[in-house]
């Protein structure tokens, strides 16, 4: 692993069946930075993101995450890893609270203060079932969840799905960056490609199963002199693979 | 610790408010049925709440592995050992809950009359509670796993691999469950044991199949099914070979596993023979008891694979026999219908077995109520000397069936309530039956089994028929019935050698306890009876001429009533003398004289219509002791010699 790397995906390959959606990736993330996965919808994005947090065993290859394998040591790493998922996955008839509670009793570093702040801040209510949220609340009541045990290590799975513009630029600008300054390694998966250009400090597409880019995108957009849409847009037209 | 109490909080938050409720309405029915006069047992209603709570819980946790929803645990710094440890408290936490939900409401709506009390609480409750909960989470997991994980297949696939596997797994599944429904019925019949075993082995395989799944699959439903199928291939496959295993090992014991020998045992016809029915090492003793073929002169003990009580029968002779074979009797009626032959064999002189054909009609395999019973659907096979000709009483019906000439004629005894209560076959070919009809009316009658004509041959009104007997050439018979409770018996002989139309009986003795009488081999009949009614303590052992004259009068002195064995030796009769001294007593039928006294024995029994081994053959000198062992007395002088059970090493 690079010196500085906190997660490192070593020649990693997912298959369902007959199916091969993640094709030997192989990637870093350095510690602090923002990771931006980008790929169309079924290019293997989840999955990856899935091994990365060892909730998935790939079918070959490893991830490592503070220098150790993922799939073995996940509830050890999950620890300093916090994770927000596409769609809010709490069971729907508890309360914010009983859910907040819960991680407490998981993170020795939660920090309680913290979380109903922000809670306040989203205008969740703490008495509220999960299922009465509205999807937008959900998505920022989970983003709350995870800075609650001040990971040094984000994993965000589409964060941005189902917020306004005006949310979805508040995300980026400022928790994202904040993040990264406090020195909090990010690694992102989104199709909101504005948002994450100016955040993010190394871009990787996934196309046909295949990481077909893993570049700086400051050095990325002075060697192509294209946005990242465009850039994106330009790799992506060939048909993906479905997963 | 922490996190496993925060995990079981967060189930009893999900899932207490609404068990608990369910709780308190479930305890209101006991009182509420007891109302209506319709009384439901608390005990029963509670395990029925507690798979409720189980069913409830555990489908909870397996939902929980649909759609993404799983990652909420595996996304925590949560171990799978902690979460499964964490659920499974909070899943016995909802059921104390629930459990004193349900008794406080029984007790309030029985005004505090109601038993309050965790000693309600049985074997049950526990087995209800944890199997409920594992096979919902079994199957909540598997539902969750393969909800929207499977991919479509290709056509071809579709077609041909799917029906394919499905038809293999519902075959061995059916093979399995077969023999081993075999091995139930047949050796474990009175012990709930091997289906408890079974039922709780697959619970725990379904739990670790669940926990296996969990662990090595976390979030992908791919591998959570994967892992699933692995572990429950696994212990099929395992109980598979259990299950052969235990089938084959259970119900073919050898000689070497005879434990007691019990009864019915009996000596064949031409004396050289034992059918020996046995306790072995295996199965359960009350429902499992081999039959063994026993060759007296060497000793070599054979189990016949008899189904219980469809054989041996032998031909008067004992040159035939015929028993229904026990093959897995689950699969009879495919075996049936796939044109197979039938389950009875007859083992004729030549030694050859050879299927018996069957009256086409005939159910070959045992019935619901068949099984219930286990009363075989043919109550008995009478084989002609010859081995050709066989008259099968079954159901309703006397059908004659012949191994060279197929189903000859039928009888339907049904139209005037008609039983047979016993038949021989005759040297002329006919089969000579004792057929009773009313309430009252015997009638012997000679029938040709090739016509199914019959001529009677003899009619009387007798009492209350409790045994018939019939001589060596079914030339005579001797009638035991019961004439009013608590008046004795009595015993009167019946001449059958010429045509006849309306009989009487010679009485024999009448108003005795206990009567009993045997031909002897030269013609001459031994009876004994308790002494008249009033006078219990007189007994008497009288020695009649063939046609009922008194020729010796014994006095026994007094006691309970003898019992009367095999004529073992040429004029030696075996006699109990009382029937609670285990003793058995060699009579001399000429002088009166006891010529030995054996502590300790009995003589083997004999059957109404089957011909006693010859006096002084192997057969007629077998002895059973007390303690459930076979002897042979080679002499009135000899020490018996020990047959069944074979000799440890």
């Amino acid at each position: 692993m690079t010196n500085g790397a906190v997660v490192r995906v070593d020649s990693v390959s997912v298959r369902y069946n007959e199916n091969l959606v993640v094709d030997r990736v192989s990637l870093e993330v350095a510690r602090g930075s923002v990771y931006a996965l980008l790929g169309r919808n079924g290019a293997g994005k989840s999955s990856l993101i899935r091994c990365l947090l060892g909730l998935q065993k790939p079918t070959s290859g490893q991830v490592f995450a503070f220098g150790e394998e993922v799939w073995k040591h996940r509830a050890r790493l999950l620890t300093r890893t916090a994770y927000v998922p596409e769609t809010c996955d709490a069971p729907g008839q508890l309360r914010v609270s009983d859910i907040a509670d819960f991680h407490q009793s998981m993170y020795p570093t939660w920090d309680s203060g913290a979380v109903r702040s922000r809670f306040a801040r989203f205008g969740v209510s703490e008495s509220a079932a999960i299922s009465a949220l509205s999807k937008g609340q959900r998505a920022l009541f989970t983003l709350a969840l995870a800075l609650g045990s001040k990971p040094e290590l984000l994993v965000l799975d589409d964060p941005t799905l189902g917020l306004d513009v005006v949310a979805r630029n508040d995300f980026f600008s400022d928790f994202i960056g904040e993040l990264a300054d406090r020195g909090t390694t990010v690694i992102l998966t989104t199709h909101d490609l504005a948002g994450v250009e100016g955040i993010a400090d190394r871009v990787g597409i996934l196309q046909g199963a295949r990481l077909a880019l893993d570049e700086d995108v400051e050095q990325l957009k002075v060697e192509r002199g294209q946005s990242l849409e465009q850039i994106f847009t330009d790799i992506t037209r060939g048909p993906g693979r479905q997963s | 610790m922490r996190k496993i109490l925060a995990v079981a909080l967060l189930d009893c938050r999900r899932l207490g408010f609404g068990l608990v409720s369910f709780a308190l309405v479930a305890g209101l029915i006991p009182s509420l049925a007891s109302g209506l006069g319709a009384p439901v047992s608390v005990a029963a209603m509670l395990v029925g709440a507690f798979a409720i709570v189980g069913i409830a819980a555990g489908g909870s946790f397996g939902n929980d592995f649909g759609d993404g929803r799983s990652s909420f645990f595996f996304a925590r710094p949560l171990s799978t050992g902690a979460l499964i440890a964490g659920r499974f408290a909070g899943f016995l936490a909802l059921a104390a809950a629930a459990f004193f939900a349900f008794m406080a409401s029984y007790w309030l709506s029985t005004r505090g009359r109601g038993v309050w009390s965790p000693s309600i609480l049985t074997r049950a409750h526990a087995e209800a509670l944890f199997d409920s909960w594992a096979i919902s989470l079994f199957f909540g997991l598997a539902i969750a796993a393969r909800g929207r994980a499977s991919r479509p297949a290709g056509a071809l696939r579709t077609l041909v691999i799917i029906p394919l596997r499905l038809a293999l797994s519902l075959g061995a599944f059916i093979l399995i469950f077969g023999l081993f429904a075999d091995l139930v019925l047949r050796a474990y019949f009175g012990t709930v044991t091997p289906i408890r075993l079974v039922v709780g082995s697959w619970v725990v395989a379904s739990f670790v199949a669940s926990c296996v799944a969990m662990a090595a699959g976390r979030t992908e439903r791919l591998r959570i099914a994967r892992f699933q199928n692995r572990v429950m291939i696994a212990y099929f496959t395992l109980v598979s070979m259990v299950v052969v295993a235990t089938w084959t090992y259970v119900l073919h014991p050898g000689s070497d596993a005879i434990q007691r020998v019990g009864n019915p045992t009996w000596g064949s016809p031409d004396g050289r023979f034992a059918y020996v029915s046995t306790t072995v090492d295996r199965g359960d003793s009350s429902s499992f008891q081999p039959i063994f073929v026993l060759d007296i002169a060497s000793g070599q003990a054979r189990r016949l694979n008899a189904d219980k009580y469809q054989g041996p029968w032998t031909s008067a002779d004992g040159s035939s026999l015929v028993w229904s074979e026990a093959t897995p009797f689950f699969f009879r009626p495919l075996w049936r219908y796939l044109g197979g032959a039938t389950s009875f064999r007859v083992r004729t002189s030549s030694g050859n077995v050879e299927p018996l054909p069957m009256p086409k009609k005939l159910p070959d395999f045992f019935t619901a109520r068949d099984l219930a019973s286990f009363a075989g659907a043919v109550d008995q096979v009478i084989p002609s000397p010859d081995g050709d000709v066989f008259a099968i009483l079954w159901d309703r019906y006397l059908t004659f069936t012949s191994r060279s000439r197929g189903e000859l004629s039928e009888i339907d005894l049904q139209p005037d309530r008609r039983s047979v209560r016993g038949a021989v076959f005759l040297s002329s070919g006919d089969l000579r039956a004792a057929v009773a009809s009313g309430d009252s009316r015997l009638e012997f009658v000679d029938i040709d089994p090739k016509s199914g004509t019959s001529k009677t041959v003899a009619s009387m009104e007798v009492g209350n028929l409790a045994r018939i007997q019939v001589d060596k050439n079914a030339a005579r018979a001797l009638l035991t019935s019961v004439t009013q409770p608590g008046q004795g018996a009595s015993i009167s002989l019946v001449d059958l050698s010429s045509t006849g139309r309306a009989t009487r009986p010679t009485i024999l003795l009448s108003g005795v306890l206990f009567p009993s009488a045997v031909f002897l081999a030269d013609g001459r009949i031994a009876t004994t009876g308790g002494g008249s009614a009033g006078a219990r303590d007189k007994r008497s052992l009288r020695i009649l001429s063939p046609t009922g004259q008194l020729v010796l009068d014994l006095p026994v002195g007094e006691g309970t009533p003898p019992r009367l064995g095999s004529e073992m030796f040429p004029g030696v009769l075996a006699v109990r003398l009382s029937r609670f001294d285990e003793e058995l007593s060699l009579v001399d039928t000429n002088t009166g004289a006891i010529v030995r006294r054996l502590p300790g024995f009995e003589a083997p029994m004999t059957f109404s219509f089957s011909s006693p081994p010859p006096p002084g053959s192997p057969a007629a000198r077998l002895m059973q002791s007390a303690d459930g062992k076979l002897y042979e007395l080679a002499s009135l002088t000899a020490e018996p010699r020990l047959l069944l059970p074979l000799a440890r090493r």
